[in-house]
């Protein structure tokens, strides 16, 4: 079947878009399965493949060995460290805007040093060193409220490493907005505040948020390492059940899979939002 | 005019008037000082009664320094690997021919929404089950199959960063310069190497670096597929039971990393300068002619 082209606009009908997408997802999924089980026979002469024990363990990834880790962990983690990650990464980007230029400097120690260590080495530093100078113990009482200390130490260091990132991602959006925008705000009436909110935020914003996108989803890829900290996630967990079962290859392609399960879906949403927020946007759409 | 066209930006930092290395360093000490005492009193404040031995963990410096020239390689050789396949992996995403475009695609996007330490274990203990690589001599050196696994795994992971990256440089000029270079009978490599890169160049420098500088940070988690690099030396020597001084050894290892990090970035920052300066100068030229 054919689909009729309507010449007379400019883009070809719907019909014929959809038409065409699909044949171009099946053409590149019959290569990429094409050259995976190319591989995959070359490699299946030296290691013996057995996926249906493998794929039978795929409830121990989902909420881990003790039942309170693997995926849905990785999910709490990356949930609370984003919020954490997002607020700190506000503060810091204020502070590097302030007019007081030892905030400037503090803020600016804060994300060098932070963004020019590798995360690894700063979760090790915070677990092993900093916990160890703070609090030892399996818990850790904040002011009354005993959190587990893994979790703790974990998700605050990835807090405060993202946050360094983050702020940055801030402070060049809210610079990005011209000065001249801010006085003429301020020349009509509005405080310093009003000005922010009125009138630099919402622009700032539309800059922000791809970045902050791009940033989170490291997020997420960066909560992996905190498996050396022995949190039971999703990387331990197949680590774990490595350790087990000799089933390496198939589970550590499982644990890939279910990253890019929660790590694509963030990917596509913000393309979206990219798309929806671009300038000009809004009139293209209708 | 010449002085009004030198950027701000192509000066060092540390050489720009008004900031005297003195000045600058006087008030990042002074910052230092009052964070450092701001996170020494919440410790106080939590309850913290740590002594340190700084002058033990130092003498173990030699055991970091190996450890150091494990990461130097490792990094230097997943850069080569990374910037190679991922000229392959633009071209490839260039390429007039659909499928090749899509293929590249789905490699660009699996591998940048993989946390690269699924990359490493998957590499080393998946597909080093399936491939057994035997360690081998090379100029002297003996290459263990964790370190050749963890080059390739970095330079595969890094690519597909690298590989967008060129992408948008050479897509950021505008397809007009090569139209005008081929109507000046220009075939395409000329076009490529005379008029598209030079300026396409610019543009990918700033984000090549970062990544580079990434490498370099990602290379640490090499330690868990037992690549001896500057990681792993902090981790065998941090042994609370044997030596209770672990809070020195992570202090010493981030400082090492910042020792190698801090110089690549100032360095970029310098050459990104230095290249908005010239530019800056021929287009001066080009409007006085």
């Amino acid at each position: 079947m054919t689909p009729e082209l309507d010449l007379g606009t400019l883009r070809p009908p719907r019909e014929y878009r959809v038409f065409k997408l699909v044949l171009r997802v099946l053409v590149v999924a019959l290569m990429v399965m094409g050259l995976l089980s190319l591989m995959y026979w070359e490699l299946s002469q030296s290691y013996p493949f057995r996926w249906r024990p493998a794929l039978q363990r795929l409830d121990e990834f989902y909420h881990g060995l003790q039942g309170d880790g693997g995926f849905l962990l990785t999910l709490k983690i990356s949930g609370v460290a984003m919020i954490l990650g997002t607020i700190l990464g506000l503060l810091v980007a204020l502070a590097r805007l302030a007019p007081l230029a030892l905030l400037r400097d503090m803020g600016t120690l804060y994300v060098h040093s932070l963004r020019n260590i590798p995360f690894l080495v700063f979760i090790l530093f915070m677990y092993f060193g900093v916990a160890e100078v703070v609090q030892k113990g399996a818990s850790v009482n904040l002011f009354g409220w005993v959190i587990e200390g893994r979790f703790f130490w974990g998700v605050l260091a990835l807090s405060l490493f993202e946050a360094s990132f983050i702020s940055e991602i801030f402070r060049a959006g809210i610079q990005s907005i011209h000065p001249t925008q801010m006085e003429s705000a301020r020349s009509l009436g509005m405080n310093y505040f009003q000005a922010m909110r009125y009138v630099i935020l919402p622009q700032a914003f539309r800059v922000i948020i791809p970045p902050l996108t791009g940033e989170l989803i490291a997020l997420v890829k960066e909560s992996a390492l905190l498996m050396v900290i022995s949190l039971p996630e999703l990387t331990l967990t197949a680590k774990q059940l490595g350790s087990q079962t000799p089933l390496q290859f198939e589970f550590y392609t499982i644990l890939a899979a279910y990253y890019l399960a929660i790590t694509l879906p963030l990917a596509g949403l913000s393309y979206l939002l990219e798309r929806k927020l671009k300038i000009g946007a809004r009139e293209e759409l209708t | 005019m010449f002085w009004r066209l030198v950027n701000r930006a192509s000066i060092p930092p540390w050489q720009r008037a008004g900031r005297s290395a003195l000045w600058l360093g006087l008030r990042f000490i002074l910052a230092g000082a009052v964070l450092f005492g701001a996170i020494a009193l919440i410790f106080r404040g939590l309850g913290s009664t740590y002594t340190f031995h700084w002058s033990e963990a130092l003498r173990f410096l030699p055991r970091f320094n190996e450890g150091l020239w494990v990461t130097l390689e490792l990094s230097v050789l997943g850069a080569l690997l990374a910037i190679l396949l991922g000229i392959v992996v633009a071209l490839a995403r260039l390429s007039p021919w659909g499928p090749v475009r899509d293929l590249a695609g789905v490699y660009v996007h699996t591998f940048r929404n993989l946390p690269f330490l699924v990359v490493a274990l998957l590499f080393f203990f998946g597909l080093g089950q399936a491939i057994r690589l035997r360690p081998f001599e090379l100029l002297g050196q003996i290459f263990m199959p964790q370190f050749i696994w963890g080059v390739l795994a970095l330079g595969v992971y890094e690519a597909s960063y690298l590989g967008e990256t060129f992408r948008a440089g050479i897509q950021s000029i505008h397809k007009e310069q090569v139209e005008a270079a081929r109507s000046l009978g220009m075939h395409y490599f000329q076009v490529m190497r005379y008029v598209v890169l030079p300026q396409a160049f610019r543009v990918i420098l700033p984000p090549m670096t970062s990544t580079l500088i990434a490498l370099v940070k990602e290379s640490s988690l090499l330690y868990l597929i037992q690549v001896p690099e500057l990681t792993n030396a902090a981790r065998q020597l941090a042994i609370p039971t044997r030596r209770p001084y672990v809070f020195e050894f992570y202090t010493i290892l981030a400082g090492y990393y910042l020792a190698i990090v801090v110089p690549l970035s100032l360095l970029s920052q310098w050459l990104e300068g230095r290249l908005e300066a010239s530019r800056a100068l021929r287009e001066a030229a080009h409007h006085d002619a």
